[in-house]
């Protein structure tokens, strides 16, 4: 039991003023932004500032630009999350399988990317996917494949970016489902073996049900991550070519600070928000099913 | 043991060997272009090891591109940081878990509507209210934002939740003040926790590009990541000197991860378990 | 555990130190300039020079980064808080003066290249002193060129055609006549600056992309990615552009000053003749190019502008241009420097001094890089064949029209007093 204090209202004063100060007045600052004209000549004369209404997004709604980002970020989202969701699900069963004394080698192999730089990351693999020199095409040309122009073909470019974030991301999630393998039951299992169930059906009737929630949670966190995807095109491609993979963000600071139109780049950080909002929304009703059987 | 599975054995380890050689053979790749001579490292057919190791692109990286200085930047910003949400996190953390106030409901959702919010996708205003203030290019603009950290908050918040409430409830009954409560009792408690969450926030704010890269436009104050980017785009050409630059970048967190490993997967693991 | 709190109190404490500190003390200065990138390091470099001369007088020089630096300006410029001096590039001086930020300057010396001095002028007024210059040419192979049969690169866009086509003949697979990476936008530029009509027109209110002189330009620019002269790559696809163009993979490269020092750089000096240096060929003869470079600026606010004018007096004397050249490679703005070594006696820089009095200034608006950068995109989506040059050039008007709409109302209430009238108060593309 819980006693009502008056402290506790002090406790959570330091968390709430910062959150206040540095995330919910710069989403009204967001919003507000996003139906002015706010651009180089307001800073200039805040007399050139203009409240235009809901402006910024019809011109968000008929520009090209806007919508191939959207595409390029959803094809990261929509490609990526099931990849990452994959490998962190096969590397963690595989890793709790295996015996005890190698699983803290494995997992601090797998881990590792997820604690370095994406920018260093990102010029890493710039030099591992060059077309001419890198060492991937040459590993193919060796397997007498042909060497695709990763970074310079508008399909591909996005694919490897795609790739890089995925080999970035999926040793977070694979430290989380170890985590959830580990409070399954194991008696659940010796009921299985003792039915007779492979190795098969225990996988699909037992480990995946049960890790069912905690892939929901990692779903959203990695949508979260992936929808917000800005340092690896940013480093990688510049958001070439043909634009293919310019994602939402970078086009926002593109917009905002190469070209100083905060009116419209704040209509796409709006659009990002909502989007975002609709992953959780539709996450959250996903996963009450799951809980439900 | 049956042959099936004697081979889904061998096939795990083979999988595992597989996986592990993805992970860290571009990262062993590019430490070893870093040590390679001009010619070498972009020659038609690529190099898998320095054959006349050099240390000329980290000396050139450190000496000519001040990395020292980003360097220092980044430990600044990455160590308060840390500090400064440890702090904030700890202590709503606790009390959103175990002490009863008017409002709480709203604040942990308030809390929760945080994580919700991508954020950098308030860049603009944010740097619009470091401008007015003229703390555009000072530390401040990198820590306060990024120590309003609500997952490290709900970190705490479910981990305080796991621990029994009795704990807590004697020491009230002997009258502490909820002050001494929480030094005293509450703090060993969530050491661990706390610890996680710090090593975990150090990390992400030493990785963090975005708003570093806006809030920091003069080069003496730059981070790390920041200044590495700046360098790619003018000299991306010079691949011993921009893997040197990549190398040194990861290097300290995967110094700080192997040296808190322990730490910081439980903050990963712990982030899997809320709500 | 209390120590490890008391360690993260004090980590804490630290760095609230420092954070209260960052706007501490430093002594004061005497002359605050403000410089971008490489330039503020060679500024630091000659400073002590110039204080040298002036007992008693400090000056402090903050380095901007190129990519910041106009946000930099524009927010001290709102602030009320710029520098004394400033080195400003290509389009935040037109929106300095916009915002009447800017002292007029006078010349202080009568041996600038002409189309430098012209892009400081707003209205008849000059507002910036020019400080190093830069322009677009071609570095080639010459002894690749001699192999197929030429002394020199071609005058004319006919004749350098001609030239691509019989190289592309004589070079193995995988190589090529021209280097054009497609995410460049000044080649192209270069090109549309060579038609008689100017890429924005009614005073740069309306998008002129669809005139026959751009599409002309767009369409040779067009042509050689179709003919495969030149690669559809962009330069982050190149490891070393100077390595692959001394193994002939590429024979023309259309580019700025600086690549004379990268050249040596990662050359070495017997391979020096591997490379050479040309004029732009024009359409029907020697062509003009862009003209970029940067400015010595003395802020209307300053209460030492008469300081101010000895140290830019200072920075453009002989021995400093020539040590800002030795630094960094920035070409020097006056002519007379030129004549001096090491700069006299350098093969390579003889095409950039012709073409540096054979420049065109572009239009001297804030939203020129955007225009630019849209140019850039329309012209790799028409490279790639995916749009064609009429329906993209006409399509990129309107959206050009869209970005000038707050310009056109501007100029409507006369809230700007920018000269407008087209090619007179234009100004140079950027330095890098």
């Amino acid at each position: 039991m819980t006693r009502k204090h008056s402290s506790g209202a002090l406790f959570v004063l330091p968390a709430l003023v910062l959150l206040a100060v540095f995330v919910f007045i710069p989403l009204i600052g967001v919003f507000g932004l996003s139906l002015t004209d706010f651009d180089v000549y307001s800073v200039a004369n805040p007399a050139n500032l203009h409240l235009i209404g809901a402006d910024n997004y019809w011109h968000l709604l008929r520009d090209r630009q806007a919508w191939q980002a959207l595409e390029t970020t959803l094809v990261v989202v929509v490609v990526g999350v099931p990849a990452t969701l994959l490998l962190s699900l096969i590397s963690a069963l595989m890793i709790e399988s295996i015996a005890e004394r190698w699983r803290g080698l494995f997992r601090t192999a797998l881990f590792v990317p997820v604690v370095c730089s994406t920018v260093a990351i990102a010029i890493s693999w710039r030099y591992l996917l060059n077309t001419r020199f890198g060492l991937v095409n040459h590993v193919l040309g060796l397997l007498g494949l042909r060497a695709p122009d990763w970074l310079g073909s508008p399909h591909l470019a996005i694919l490897a970016i795609t790739i890089v974030v995925v080999w970035k991301g999926f040793g977070y999630g694979m430290i989380i489902v170890s985590a959830a393998r580990k409070e399954i039951p194991d008696e659940l299992y010796d009921a299985a073996r003792i039915e007779g169930a492979g190795v098969r059906h225990r996988l699909l009737r037992i480990t995946v049900p049960m890790l069912a929630p905690t892939l929901g949670l990692l779903a959203l966190l990695d949508v979260s991550g992936y929808w917000q995807l800005f340092a690896e095109p940013y480093v990688l491609t510049q958001g070439g070519p043909l634009g293919s993979t310019t994602s939402l963000l970078l086009l926002m600071y593109e917009r905002g600070f190469r070209w100083w139109r905060w009116g419209a780049a704040s209509a796409i950080a709006m659009a990002l928000t909502a989007v975002m909002w609709l992953f959780a929304w539709v996450q959250r009703h996903t996963r009450a099913g799951w809980r439900g059987d | 043991m049956s042959l099936q599975n004697r081979t889904l054995r061998a096939g795990t380890y083979l999988g595992l060997a597989v996986l592990a050689g993805a992970t860290l053979f571009p990262l062993l790749w590019v430490t070893s272009i870093a040590l390679m001579r001009a010619p070498e490292a972009a020659a038609g057919t690529p190099s898998l090891w320095p054959h006349h190791p050099t240390l000329v692109n980290v000396i050139n990286i450190i000496s000519r591109q001040h990395l020292g200085r980003y360097f220092f930047n980044s430990m600044v910003v990455a160590a308060t940081t840390m500090a400064l949400s440890m702090l904030v996190a700890g202590s709503a953390g606790y009390a959103l878990a175990r002490v009863e106030f008017r409002g709480r409901r709203l604040v942990s959702w308030l809390v929760m509507l945080g994580v919700l919010i991508p954020n950098q996708a308030l860049v603009l205003p944010l740097f619009e209210m470091f401008r007015t203030v003229h703390l555009v290019n000072h530390y401040a603009a990198l820590v306060l934002p990024a120590a309003a950290n609500p997952v490290g908050i709900v970190l705490v918040q479910a981990y305080m939740r796991g621990i029994p409430a009795e704990i807590l409830d004697a020491a009230r009954i002997d009258g502490a003040s909820e002050w001494r409560i929480y030094r005293s009792i509450v703090m060993p408690l969530m050491a661990p926790m706390l610890a996680a969450v710090g090593v975990l926030i150090f990390v992400v704010s030493w990785n963090d590009f975005m708003w570093p890269m806006i809030a920091m436009q003069q080069e003496s104050m730059q981070t790390l990541p920041v200044a590495l980017a700046a360098i790619d785009r003018e000299h991306y050409q010079d691949i011993g000197l921009m893997a040197a630059g990549a190398t040194m970048t990861m290097l300290p967190m995967v110094l700080v991860f192997l040296a808190s490993q322990r730490y910081y997967l439980r903050s990963v693991i712990a982030g899997s378990l809320t709500d | 555990m209390s120590t490890a709190f008391g360690r993260a109190g004090a980590v804490v404490a630290l760095g609230a130190a420092i954070l209260a500190c960052a706007g501490c003390a430093h002594a004061p200065c005497g002359l605050n300039v403000w410089a971008i990138g490489s330039e503020a390091d060679a500024l630091e470099r000659m400073v002590p020079g110039f204080e040298a001369s002036h007992p008693g007088v400090s000056v402090c020089v903050q380095e901007l980064a190129w990519s910041s630096a106009q946000v930099r300006l524009l927010s001290a410029v709102a602030a009320g808080d710029p520098p004394d001096v400033a080195q400003v590039g290509d389009t935040d001086l037109a929106m300095l003066v916009t915002l009447h930020a800017l002292r007029p300057e006078r010349q202080i010396a009568n041996d600038f290249f002409r189309g430098a001095v012209h892009v400081t002028r707003f209205s008849g007024v000059s507002y910036g002193v020019p400080w190093y210059v830069d322009t677009r040419l071609l570095f080639y192979r010459p002894d690749i060129l001699r192999r197929a049969g030429f002394d020199r690169p071609a005058r004319t866009w006919r004749g350098w055609l001609r030239q691509m086509r019989a190289v592309k003949r004589i070079l193995g697979p995988g190589q090529y006549a021209l280097l054009a990476p497609t995410n460049e936008y000044e080649f192209l530029e270069v090109l549309a600056l060579q038609q008689p009509e100017p890429m924005l027109r009614d005073g740069d209110r309306y998008g002129n992309f669809a005139s026959a002189s751009f599409r002309r330009a767009l369409t040779f620019y067009k042509s050689l990615y179709e003919q495969h002269l030149a690669p559809r790559i962009d330069d982050r696809q190149l490891v070393n552009l100077w390595w692959e163009m001394a193994r002939g993979d590429f024979v023309f490269y259309v580019s700025g000053p600086w690549n004379i020092g990268e050249f040596r750089r990662f050359l070495p000096p017997r391979d020096e003749d591997l490379w050479m240096t040309a004029p732009m060929p024009g359409p029907d003869g020697p062509g003009v190019s862009i003209i970029g470079g940067s400015d010595f600026v003395v802020f209307r606010v300053s209460r030492r502008a008469q300081l101010a004018h000895e140290f830019i007096r200072y920075m453009l004397a002989d021995q400093q241009q020539v040590r800002l050249y030795e630094l960094t490679g920035d070409l020097p703005a006056r002519r007379d420097v030129w004549r001096l070594p090491p700069l006299a006696n350098d093969v390579k820089l003889r095409a950039f001094r012709l073409q540096l009095e054979r420049v065109r200034p572009f239009e001297a608006i804030p939203e020129w890089d955007e225009i630019m950068d849209g140019m850039r995109r329309m012209a790799a989506r028409v490279a790639a064949g995916d749009a064609s040059v009429r329906a993209a050039t006409a399509g990129f008007d309107r959206t050009v029209d869209d970005w000038l709409a707050k310009r056109r109302e501007l100029l409507a209430r006369s809230a700007t007093p920018t000269a407008t009238s087209p090619r007179q108060s234009d100004r140079p593309t950027e330095a890098r």
